[in-house]
């Protein structure tokens, strides 16, 4: 009896000990990992970004946290904005929100040195580890935040906000830019979007040397946004984020809001798009004429707009690579460049078809003769090359 | 003993392609020239110092170390990866050097699996056609993630982007290939035990005589992290070169 009794009590404490072996140890002065929601919801998105912060205080238990800190950057309108810190109060049983520092009114939420004061202050507020960073606006994938003459294109690249501080109503930050915020060597866990259609390899390309993982969707994202209650769990549940519970949770929710297109979402392992860059230049080195005069509208596609930036990749690549010496390294890439996707079974409404075999995960622009011509609603080449994906891959 | 033999192999066996820059004077002319007189880089490339500095640890790691230097590790890790042929020679000597000081090197592990695959497939065919070369550059860039200073997979995607038709990679790869090679070469006369030339790994020692045409022969411990690597033939007056390997020691086990 004593014998059991001891084993028992043997694997309760080793049971114990592997539990708390999955968190680090964080350096002395700093906590193992902070999470930074960056709302830039000064523009149409306010009051869902209202309820996006609710959800996340409220969703706050005892155990969500493990030891590691909760900011939120917030800006719902032209008043100064807030960094805000979500810590668990024990009497509420839930988070309480504690104002860190306020901002001077008037600034933008989509100027590149208020972006960067926001992520420093989280590492002079919070400093940890390993962050975790989200950012939340409207998107419009890799497109220039700024109006190309004599097209309608929208200029949404990252943000599209009221106007504010001398920036211009729909004033958006280039994601290159948005890229360059984040300080080189900041160990970033991951950069997460809660934004429409960054899920383009020309994006999570941009942070390849920010962060370990990319995550976006390749299709639009409903204005209720991540289900923030469900998800902040799995940032802190282990230094190892697990990414498929994370991006499951995601888009299972989705049918709680009756929508009308593709719910997806993508986690891209940074480490590896030099590997996907590589097989990307081969293909179109060996199929540049091909590519440029396939018929694009045939390819798989997500945004549920007239404009259409990027086509699905795996498929666009395949249509080329088939039955070529590259038609399989290009899948194979692709499967290990990210790490998971996840994609709804059907698509509702008006969105185009969409073929689940399709979906690789990662969209791509081609940058065929049409996309320089300025078209009323489009004119994306000049832009499109200045992004290191086009320099790397196309040039 | 192995990779010793298949670097000379290598730098030997590969078609005048791969060790060109691309477009005018064979490498091993010029690495070998720059090697010498230290006075014939390329006008894209980094200028090689004037006289030959041993790498100061200390002064490489404060400046690699402050996030608000451009000289950050990772900032500059980040350049080198990309490509970025703006890099000056000051920069290279705080790459190559400061890799020890990262937690990725580790120069008494077997090199991965990912790197005798490649070298193997190379070996076992050094025509490969345009599917194989496409082959070898995936595999390639994946070594290059976890060795980024491995000068045989360096020259090999060099070769095979060269290949392949890919100018800008080949350029892009000849680069980082004869940059590390003057910063070694930088590092010293070579000529004698005090003023010897500092390598990371040590097949970086034969490669970068293999690159300058040379053939080597045994290697003798001189001293402590000093050891002499003798020439089958004799390079003019000179029968052998001296190289540093302390810095590989710092990481022992």
């Amino acid at each position: 009896m004593k014998k059991l009794l001891f084993a028992a009590i043997t694997f309760a404490l080793l049971s114990c000990c592997k539990e708390k072996s999955e968190l680090p140890t964080p350096t002395p002065g700093k906590v193992w990992r902070t999470y930074l929601l960056y709302l830039a919801g000064n523009n149409t998105l306010a009051s869902s970004m209202h309820i996006d912060a609710l959800e996340l205080t409220n969703g706050l238990t005892d155990t969500t946290l493990n030891g590691g800190r909760v900011l939120i950057y917030y800006s719902l309108s032209a008043n100064a904005a807030q960094l805000i810190e979500v810590q668990y109060d024990p009497s509420k049983g839930h988070g309480v929100q504690k104002v860190l520092k306020t901002y001077p009114a008037g600034q933008s939420d989509v100027d590149p040195n208020v972006i960067r004061q926001a992520i420093v202050d989280m590492t002079e507020y919070a400093p940890a580890d390993s962050y975790v960073i989200d950012f939340s606006s409207h998107a419009l994938g890799w497109t220039p935040a700024v109006n190309i003459t004599g097209t309608l294109a929208p200029k949404r690249a990252f943000g599209s906000q009221y106007p504010v501080g001398g920036y211009p109503s729909g004033a958006a930050i280039d994601v290159d830019m948005l890229a360059r915020t984040i300080p080189d060597g900041l160990p970033v866990e991951a950069v997460l979007f809660d934004a429409c259609a960054v899920g383009c390899v020309e994006v999570a390309y941009e942070f390849r040397n920010k962060c370990r993982y990319f995550g976006a969707s390749v299709a639009e994202i409903p204005s209720n946004g991540f289900p923030y209650d469900k998800i902040i769990g799995y940032i802190f549940d282990g230094n190892a984020i697990d990414w498929a519970a994370f991006v499951d949770t995601y888009v299972e929710d989705y049918p709680n809001y009756n929508l009308w297109h593709v719910p997806t979402y993508t986690i891209v392992d940074c480490s590896k798009l030099g590997w996907l860059r590589s097989v990307a230049r081969a293909a179109v080195s060996a199929y540049r004429p091909q590519l440029m005069t396939i018929n694009l509208d045939q390819a798989q596609y997500y945004f549920n707009r007239s404009l259409i930036f990027g086509y699905d990749m795996g498929d666009v690549l395949s249509k080329v690579t088939t039955g070529g010496p590259l038609d399989e390294l290009v899948k194979t890439t692709l499967d290990e460049v990210v790490v998971y996707k996840r994609a709804t079974e059907t698509s509702n409404g008006s969105a185009p078809a969409f073929v689940q075999a399709k979906f690789s995960g990662l969209t791509m622009h081609v940058p065929q003769d049409r996309f320089d011509q300025a078209t009323n609603t489009v004119r994306w080449n000049p832009y499109y090359r200045t992004l290191a994906w086009y320099h790397d891959v196309w040039e | 003993m192995r990779p010793m033999l298949l670097s000379i192999m290598l730098l030997f066996a590969l078609p005048a392609s791969s060790v060109e820059a691309p477009g005018t004077v064979p490498a091993t002319a010029q690495v070998a020239a720059s090697a010498t007189t230290r006075a014939t880089a390329s006008a894209t490339a980094a200028t090689p110092q004037a006289t030959p500095t041993a790498p100061d640890n200390d002064l490489i790691l404060s400046e690699i170390s402050s996030q608000y230097s451009p000289l950050y590790y990772p900032a500059l890790m980040a350049r080198y990866r990309d490509g970025d042929t703006t890099l000056t020679a000051h920069e290279f000597v705080c790459l190559y050097y400061g890799y020890p000081f990262q937690e990725s090197y580790r120069p008494l592990s077997p090199a991965p699996a990912a790197t005798n695959d490649l070298l193997d497939r190379f070996a076992a065919n050094i025509e490969p056609d345009s599917a194989q070369c496409a082959e070898l550059v995936s595999l390639g860039e994946r070594v290059f993630d976890a060795e980024p200073f491995n000068l045989q997979v360096i020259n090999l995607l060099t070769f095979a982007y060269g290949r392949l038709g890919d100018k800008k990679m080949e350029r892009t790869n000849y680069f980082r290939l004869r940059n590390v090679i003057n910063t070694i070469t930088s590092s010293g006369t070579g000529l004698a035990e005090r003023s010897p030339w500092h390598v990371i790994y040590f097949a970086n020692a034969i490669e970068t005589l293999t690159s300058m045409g040379l053939h080597p022969g045994r290697r003798l411990v001189a001293s402590r992290t000093v050891e002499y690597v003798s020439l089958l033939v004799r390079n003019g007056p000179v029968r052998g070169y001296y190289f540093d390997f302390g810095r590989i020691y710092m990481k022992k086990p």
